[in-house]
């Protein structure tokens, strides 16, 4: 069974893994974050496995690495820009040995139009990426998400509201003839 | 095109958020792998290191205090260290392996993944298929007690083939145990050449060799006993060694997601039928070779005590198959070894008639110099001026598995009616000596 899912903020629960915490206290934050790196870099390599590796690979650099965020409240970017560039690096290091994709249909991979979502996802600015992805890869409601980033609900919607927007320009233009 | 409004674009935001499906095993993987590394959170904030090396005099101090904290870290906390030579055998008693490495054939760099889980299930993504020497591919092979999926990227075919539990579980063992082979080589000779780092992490560089063919590098971590890469190179004695193989993840017991093994056939794949296996050319299957008209094929080799291994063989002139039991004989000779060159003696136990005439031969191995341990064996079949060599991994079981394991491998190649040797039979009984 999976492991309650912890309402520390971010910040928190940071200071708890380089204290006392340890590896319990990072579980929490990468189950709170997991989907979100997935995502992050299946944009990049379109190919869940590889987005799984690249994704454990990034929350192993994040945790040897926590200490040199110097805003601990921020980690939901933090992470997700270490997974799209190890996501980068192993779709560079894949070009260059010829590798190629694992044959697998389960998960299925993307369709053309939710990498486009994905894509359009991953040009927010930073607040709002977090906060679309915690809202619906995370699957978490408004007020929790609040908790988790420590921010009012009433900024949590309108940067949610704001991402829309952005989201339906981008996808209104790419989609235009 | 329906028009992007805020339901629909909900709607898609929520389909998205499904194509990622909860991952219980993420989360247990990455605990396991900070685990066994031994992977630490850099405590040291290079933004406060920075702001304290400012000043020169304050440096100066700082580096004193630095160099006096790191020894006494150094000092009071010693990491326990771990034996090389025990590595092998650790690794061959895992359940599991997960490794990614690169395989040169020809020149040219294959990479492939494998995940093991004993019993009888493996994932190998890049195994190399050089049933046919003009064109050698590359393919991802799925193995589970029932079947073998064998998907060819190049062709985008999918062939799936029945394939017995305990054939599954002989061939997964021998699998894990040919890898841990490949890492470590069949001497246990380590000599620590230097020490370097690998991705930043401190490793000790031994090496191995049996001259004059093959020569193993290995990265080993003394905090966490496990070797970080290996390298192998290998010649045939007329060229110089060349690298034919590197390691540079080696996974022990990862989660594994059971959906890794489920062999679903991708939508731009063609399913193909599998032309049955030509009864007279066992080794296109098991492994071995071919001489003319003469097939050998060393089907299993499983490790017994003090160093003898039982063997299931055939070697037969397709012309004549029933006749095989007369061979080898003056013109055509087999020989048994190890890497290092020690021979073994084989001694016929049974031998099981199959539909094409030909038997399967089950003997008692026994080396020249009982020593267990020995992974690899060599088959050297030589007909007139023609000579075909086989190197096939002996494969070991958990003592207590072992009297199963036996019976019931030998139940696939006895008729119906047959009786297999037990275990102790195999080992006690004085077998019927035969020509080498």
């Amino acid at each position: 069974m999976p492991a309650p899912e912890s309402s520390l903020s971010d910040e928190s629960l940071v200071t708890s893994t380089l204290g006392a915490g340890g590896a319990a206290s990072f579980a929490q934050l990468v189950r709170r974050y997991e989907k979100a790196a997935r995502a992050a870099c299946l944009v990049v390599l379109n190919d869940h496995h590889l987005a799984c590796d690249a994704a454990q690979e990034a929350f192993i650099s994040a945790y040897k690495s926590l200490a040199k965020l110097r805003d601990r409240s921020s980690f939901g970017g933090w992470i997700l820009t270490i997974a799209h560039n190890r996501a980068l690096r192993l779709a560079r290091h894949r070009r260059r040995t010829g590798a190629f994709a694992l044959p697998t249909s389960d998960p299925p991979d993307c369709k053309p139009a939710d990498l486009e979502l994905l894509s359009a996802i991953s040009a927010l600015p930073e607040h709002e990426r977090i906060v679309i992805m915690l809202r619906y890869f995370q699957n978490h409601d408004v007020s929790t998400v609040a908790e988790i980033l420590d921010r009012p609900i009433g900024t949590i919607t309108k940067q949610l509201s704001r991402a829309h927007e952005r989201l339906r320009r981008a996808l209104t233009q790419e989609t235009r003839p | 095109m329906t028009p992007l409004n805020a339901s629909n674009l909900e709607t898609r935001l929520d389909s998205l958020g499904r194509l990622f499906p909860d991952d219980p095993n993420f989360v247990e993987r990455l605990l396991n792998r900070i685990e066994t590394e031994n992977i630490r959170p850099d405590r040291r904030s290079t933004f406060h290191l920075r702001r304290f090396f400012v000043s020169g005099i304050i440096g100066l101090a700082a580096t004193v205090l630095l160099a006096v904290a790191i020894w006494s870290i150094c000092v009071q906390t010693a990491q326990p260290a771990y034996a090389i030579d025990a590595v092998a055998q650790r690794l061959l008693s895992l359940n599991s392996l997960h490794l990614k490495g690169v395989i040169y054939v020809g020149g040219i760099a294959h990479r492939f993944e494998l995940i093991a889980q004993q019993p009888d299930r493996c994932r190998i993504n890049g195994r190399i298929d050089q049933s046919d020497p003009n064109n050698v591919k590359s393919t991802n092979v799925i193995i589970t007690a029932g079947q073998r999926a064998i998907f060819d990227p190049s062709a985008k075919t999918a062939t799936i083939i029945p394939e017995s539990p305990e054939d599954a579980r002989e061939e997964v063992a021998e699998i894990l145990q040919s890898e841990v082979q490949m890492m470590f080589g069949a001497s246990s000779n380590f000599v620590k050449t230097r020490s370097e780092t690998v991705s930043g992490i401190p490793a000790d560089v031994y090496e191995t060799r049996i001259e004059p063919i093959e020569r193993i590098e290995i990265w080993f971590n003394p905090r966490t006993g496990l070797p970080l890469q290996t390298k192998v190179y290998r010649t045939d004695g007329q060229t110089p060694p060349r690298l034919i193989s590197t390691i540079d993840l080696i996974e022990p017991n990862p989660a594994i997601d059971p959906a890794i093994f489920n062999p679903s056939i991708p939508p731009d794949y063609k399913l193909v039928t599998p032309k049955p296996t030509p009864d007279l050319s066992p080794e296109l299957r098991f492994g071995g070779c071919t001489l003319g008209h003469f097939h050998f094929c060393n089907r299993l080799q499983i490790a017994l005590a003090n160093g003898d291994v039982l063997a299931c063989w055939c070697l037969f002139d397709d012309r004549n198959p029933g006749n095989d039991l007369n061979v080898p004989d003056a013109q055509t000779t087999m020989k048994i070894e190890t890497l290092d060159g020690t021979s073994f003696t084989q001694h016929l136990l049974h031998a099981d008639p199959t539909k094409t005439g030909f038997h399967w031969r089950w003997s008692l191995l026994r080396p020249a110099t009982p020593a267990p341990g020995r992974l690899l064996l060599s088959w050297t079949i030589q007909h007139d001026h023609d000579d075909g060599r086989n190197i096939k991994v002996v494969t070991s079981y958990k003592p207590q598995d072992l009297p199963d394991r036996v019976i019931n491998l030998q139940k696939q190649t006895l008729p119906p009616d047959g009786k297999p040797w037990t275990l102790q039979e195999i080992e006690t009984s004085a077998p019927q000596s035969q020509k080498p």
